[in-house]
């Protein structure tokens, strides 16, 4: 036991020392070849970590396990080590024979761009504006908000406390950064935009959104919204059609007609669903609603004063039956096979 | 949730409503309808048959030959079920008529026409179905074998089976989502009582008469007292009521067809009796409930209380369920028998033998079932209900609905006991104020008068008292709680079609111009109209692309569930997305520009804290690619360098980032060599620093005005995918750039006199830099005020200068104000500028 014993201290200090010697010359390694050259000599088949083993195979089960360990934790390092100066070596390599190719960033000179052809905006870009644009000129103002926003401004202040099931209906992506989340509508701006700006407002907010969604050709867990809502003193449904009506009237030219259907949306009441007569069929626009009394009382106003309506425009929809893109994918995918048809 | 018709029917007689109709009014009035169809045809086309003989097919062993009487005549017809015989009566279609694919889930009425058909050499006239052809079950082992009891009439061969049982019937099916703020319409008495109002009708049940929140139990049940067992609350927190009903001289048969059809169409398993009525029950009034075997029971009372640790037990699905302190079970003295609102015990559930049942019907905290269901991954049709918020005045509801589905089956069961916790439990009403002036402000005043609202809340069960409503109680639990909520009932009970349009009067100040997104705006037009495509990409990234192309990974914040690994934190830099599109659209151009305008999110040492928000950057970054391949570029300047692609891309940005800002007005320009460490991780705010992906001698920050906020560089070769390609790219920080925009514009004087130049070509070291040369020389030229700018004409390398120097030609500009500088004077200020470029130790070249 004794002498087992004093073999296995033995056998460590070697490794530690063949470790040591293995590592100091990597650091001073000049050359990729250098570091492959310390890779065979102490990792190798014939390597000096490797002899150990084969030094111990006369030793009980129970000491050549514990040597065989410690040979390797060994090995993983100086791996380790190999791999980042190997990487640095290359790297030095690689920046030396660029050096050549030095030029003065400083030179205040004028070339042209390789590419003659025009370029284009992203069609969720194009329509965005367009939708910009018509709110504009009906007097609401376009705001933004944060993609990464607090639990508060996604769900509380929405009227969408934690045990609410609507939760359950939004599979949210959270990250570490502890109360933050990827905001799975638009509808953050609602609260936000009354603490800020108070009563009287009417203003859009579009904006990229958020779900945990696996991707296929009709999901994608990036998309596209643009928030509404206007709040004011004896705000009505009526005042909703009309404004709804009108944005349809500007997009598709015609005399849209629509259908409000009861839905469920937590921060509205009544809230709705609105639809178009569209092909011969009634198409699923976009969800809308007057202004839960709870969101204004977040926002800072007496429901009793003021009132407001707000609607969803889902705008990666809207962008693919427009142009008739079959995939929701191509919108993130950077395709320029895509992009230039726009 | 599927809706029957025929199922409403027993509630409402609405038949003069035509379908399109009442398809319309539940869209815009209820819920949203995802599909509707018409089940039942098979059965309209069956007669009921006596099978006269049975022979053996002469050439197959598993078919038959089998004559059949249907009344009038016989027919010979194949069949391949085992349980055909002699004397049985069973259900025939024949050519002609149709019966549905057996293979097929309930949801699809597929129906096949029945053709004389040769099977195996013997003409089948017809065929005799099984309970799924039928469309009654699911069951398809076997042709149908029609009993009294199961008919529940008396069968007789040659009449219609549609005579005896009911044929087709219309079903909905509800989006669930629609429904998740209304526990009541989670059954078809919610729907009758919706349906009733519409149409103006009176419920032909009287459960709402029955049971209401002044009288919470039954009349059947109210003067009986406890049985064998007693019920008693422990987790009065998460349960507000538990009553428990015994019944005896009840048994455990098969559901007769119509029960099981019922079932079936709406989208439920069929067992046996007494798991079908319990089901059929949670389906007609939505209340969920429980038969246990009496004799599986234990001691003296029934529990409704927390489990445990260390209680298990064998739940319905044969899995064993370990409880944890959270879960709400049904125990009896011993143990659990239910975990309650999910799944009962398989020890204590009702089997063949049954003759005695214990039914038991808790409210249970809707948060408190949906963290069960969830823990012990099982959703069921009692678990989603309850998650809804159901009223603990309706538990005898199921009762009651229980005894007398009994009794329609023809049983006579015995009640034995009725025990209810906490006694006599009566739910405080809800009142919701009513302003019949503020609902009609709101539905821009669609409702014809006051008169016109009170009626229809009324239909709806709505009871007056004074300036308040008093709320159903089965839409109390939280649909229904504030005034808003009677706006919606007036709206969709009219039909939103009635509300008018209106333009609002309202008071404008003009619009407010949100600078940063008019920014991004401008930058992405500016952009497209120099020939760049926009590219979005993912605001996810991840810590080991952002690290192998040399960012640090400090600021980045990671994502808890991410969709995929590759997307698993937030992205601290545009670049990584621009560097993957450069690479897929080599696979066919070889020649583009591409630009994102993006946000970039990054953790600060202030925001480590929940209280402050992750860092926000709004970023702009462009890429473009080009062939070295393409004809080599002629220096614009110079024209006798030929330029590689590589730095033409180069300028070509740089002087694009110029213009940019020009259209900005920021204050000025200028590009700085960025410094190289030796291959360390670098911060994504840091721009004075070469990264990774950067070519060291080919890569400058962009200072505006001073302050760096962004970098220019060409990608390193080892990371394109195709050889003979230049990609350059730069990102720049919006904000900083909209920061640095110069105050105001300042109109200056139109010159009056002339400017004079001359021009100097400076020899200097090869890897001098032009914006160093000139700060040089001025330094050393000290203040000189005619001195007006400095031009670059060309630089030279090449034959008569020597292999370690360039030239450098400057156009040296000066202005007077007062009077044109005459040549005796542009002599001194030559002596002079010579003077300085010799004292930086420059020399001239001749």
């Amino acid at each position: 036991m004794e002498t087992e014993h004093a073999h296995l201290e033995d056998q460590i200090q070697k490794i530690i020392l063949l470790k040591n010697a293995a590592l100091s010359e990597i650091k001073t390694a000049q050359t990729p070849a250098s570091i492959e050259e310390i890779k065979t000599k102490y990792l190798g088949k014939k390597g000096d970590l490797t002899a150990i083993l084969k030094n111990v195979s006369s030793y009980s089960p129970e000491l050549k396990k514990r040597i065989g360990t410690c040979v390797n934790e060994a090995k993983a390092e100086i791996e380790t080590h190999l791999e980042v100066s190997l990487s640095t070596l290359k790297l030095q390599a690689e920046n030396e024979s660029l050096e050549n190719e030095w030029i003065d960033v400083t030179l205040p000179i004028d070339c042209p761009l390789p590419q003659a052809e025009p370029g284009t905006l992203h069609p969720l870009t194009q329509v965005r504006r367009e939708l910009e644009d018509i709110f504009i000129s009906l007097g609401f103002d376009v705001v933004d908000a944060p993609e990464v926003d607090s639990e508060f401004y996604n769900f509380e202040a929405l009227n969408i406390p934690s045990s609410h099931p609507a939760r359950d209906m939004q599979d949210t992506i959270w990250t570490t950064h502890p109360g933050y989340l990827m905001r799975t509508h638009t509808s953050t701006t609602q609260v936000r935009t009354l603490r800020e700006r108070g009563a009287p407002l009417r203003v859009v907010a579009p904006g990229r959104c958020f779900r945990y969604e696996r991707l296929d050709a009709t999901h994608e867990h990036t998309f596209y919204q643009i928030e509404g809502m206007m709040v004011d003193k004896n705000v009505s449904v009526g005042h909703l059609i009309y404004f709804m009506k009108t944005l349809l009237r500007k997009i598709y030219g015609f005399e849209p007609k629509i259908r409000l259907r009861p839905g469920y949306f937590p921060f509205v009441e009544p809230g709705f669903e609105l639809d178009i007569w569209f092909n011969n069929r009634w198409l699923e626009l976009l969800p809308c609603g007057l202004m839960h009394p709870e969101v204004l009382r977040h926002g800072g106003l007496d429901p009793q004063e003021w009132q407001g309506f707000a609607f969803g425009l889902g705008l990666s929809r809207l962008v693919m039956t427009r142009f008739q893109v079959d995939d929701i994918r191509h919108f993130q995918s950077g395709d320029l096979r895509f992009l230039k048809q726009f | 949730m599927k809706i029957s018709r025929n199922w409403l029917a027993e509630y409402v007689d609405f038949s003069e409503v035509d379908t399109d109709t009442y398809l319309d009014h539940i869209n815009t009035r209820i819920a949203e309808i995802e599909d509707s169809y018409t089940v039942g045809a098979a059965i309209e086309h069956a007669v009921i048959v006596e099978v006269r003989s049975v022979l053996p097919h002469p050439t197959s062993a598993t078919l038959h030959i089998a004559h059949i009487y249907d009344g009038n005549s016989q027919h010979e017809v194949v069949c391949g079920a085992s349980n055909v015989r002699v004397g049985m009566l069973t259900a025939y279609v024949p050519p002609g008529g149709l019966v549905r694919k057996h293979n097929v889930s309930a949801e699809v009425e597929e129906l096949v026409t029945v053709e004389v058909r040769s099977v195996h050499g013997v003409n089948s006239r017809g065929i005799l179905c099984s309970e799924s052809e039928l469309g009654i079950s699911s069951d398809h082992s076997g042709i149908i074998d029609i009993t009294d009891e199961l008919l529940g009439t008396t069968p007789r061969a040659g009449i219609k089976l549609s005579e005896v049982l009911e044929g087709t019937d219309f079903i909905i099916d509800i989006d669930n989502k629609s429904l998740t703020h209304r526990p009541d319409l989670w059954s078809h008495l919610g729907f009758a009582r919706e349906i009733a109002a519409i149409y103006g009708k009176d419920l032909k049940q009287d459960y709402d008469k029955q049971i209401s929140i002044d009288r919470p139990v039954a009349e059947e049940f109210i003067d009986t007292r406890p049985g064998d067992f007693s019920a008693e609350i422990i987790c009065t927190d998460t349960c507000s009521r538990f009553s428990i009903l015994e019944l005896s001289n009840v048994s455990n048969s098969n559901s007769p067809y119509w029960l099981k059809k019922r079932l079936f169409i709406t989208g439920n398993n069929t067992k046996s009796l007494l798991v079908d009525v319990s089901n059929y029950v949670l389906n007609d009034v939505g209340q969920p409930n429980h038969a246990f075997d009496k004799k599986t029971l234990r001691g003296k009372t029934l529990y409704a209380r927390y489990a445990e640790i260390g209680e298990s037990f064998l739940a319905l699905d044969e899995q064993k369920r370990d409880f944890t302190q959270d879960d709400i079970v049904i125990a009896d003295e011993v143990g659990p028998l239910d975990l309650a609102g999910v799944i009962g015990g398989k020890d204590f559930s009702v089997s063949e033998h049954t003759t005695d049942i214990v039914l038991v019907c808790s409210t249970l905290d809707a948060t408190a079932v949906r963290k069960a269901s969830k823990r012990h991954q099982i959703r069921t049709d009692s678990s989603s209900r309850y998650e809804k918020s159901l009223s603990s005045v309706q538990t005898t509801l199921a009762m009651l609905s229980f005894v007398r589905l009994l009794r329609r089956l023809g049983q006579t069961p015995i009640i034995k006991g009725f025990s209810d916790a906490p006694q006599r439990a009566l739910p405080s009403k809800t009142f919701v104020p009513y302003n019949f002036g503020d609902m009609q402000n709101r539905l821009q005043d669609a409702l014809v008068d006051e008169h016109e609202a009170r009626k229809i809340l009324e239909r709806l069960q709505f009871k007056f008292h004074g300036d308040c409503v008093e709320v159903p109680y089965y839409r109390a639990t939280k649909d229904i709680s504030i005034s808003a909520d009677l706006i919606e009932e007036l709206g969709r009970s009219i039909g939103y079609a009635r509300v008018p349009e209106c333009a609002p009067l309202i008071q404008s100040n003009g619009t407010i111009r949100n600078n940063i997104l008019h920014a991004e705006n401008q930058i992405s037009t500016f952009f497209a109209a120099n020939g760049f495509n926009e590219v979005y990409n993912y605001t996810f990234s991840s810590a080991d692309i952002v690290q192998r192309l040399g960012y640090d990974t400090s600021d980045i914040i990671e994502l808890q569930n991410s969709v995929d690994q590759s997307l698993s934190s937030l992205r601290t830099t545009l670049i990584p997305g621009l560097i993957k599109n450069v690479n897929d659209n080599l696979r066919f151009y070889e020649k583009f520009s591409l630009f994102e305008v993006g946000r970039s999110y990054h953790k600060t040492a202030s925001t480590v804290s929940d209280e402050y928000p992750p860092l926000e950057r709004r970023m702009l970054a462009a890429a473009i690619v080009s062939s070295t391949s393409s004809p080599r570029v002629v220096h614009p300047v110079t024209g006798d360098v030929s330029l590689q692609a590589g730095q033409t891309a180069f300028y070509a940005l740089t002087s694009l980032i110029k213009k940019l800002c020009a259209s900005f007005h920021t204050k000025e320009v200028s590009f700085i060599r960025c410094k190289t460490i030796d291959d360390q991780l670098i911060s994504s705010a840091d721009y004075a620093h070469t990264k990774r992906w950067m070519h060291p001698y080919r890569s400058a920050s962009i200072s505006i005005g001073g302050l760096v906020c962004g970098h220019v560089a060409e990608l390193r070769s080892s990371l394109i995918k195709q050889k003979n390609t230049k990609v350059t790219l730069f990102e720049l920080d919006i904000s900083a750039l909209l920061a640095m925009q110069s105050d105001s514009i300042q109109f200056s004087q139109l010159p009056k006199f002339p400017s004079s130049f001359f021009e100097l070509s400076i020899l200097t070291n090869k890897k001098d830099e032009y914006a160093d040369v000139c700060n040089k020389i001025r330094t050393s030229l000290g203040v000189q005020p005619l001195l007006s700018r400095l031009d670059l004409l060309s630089v030279y390398e090449g034959a008569s200068i020597p292999a370690d120097k360039k030239s450098i030609s400057i156009k040296f500009v000066f202005h007077r104000e007062d009077s044109t500088i005459d040549t005796a004077t542009l002599e001194g200020l030559r002596e002079e500028v010579m003077k300085a470029v010799s004292d930086t130790g420059y020399s001239i070249r001749s």
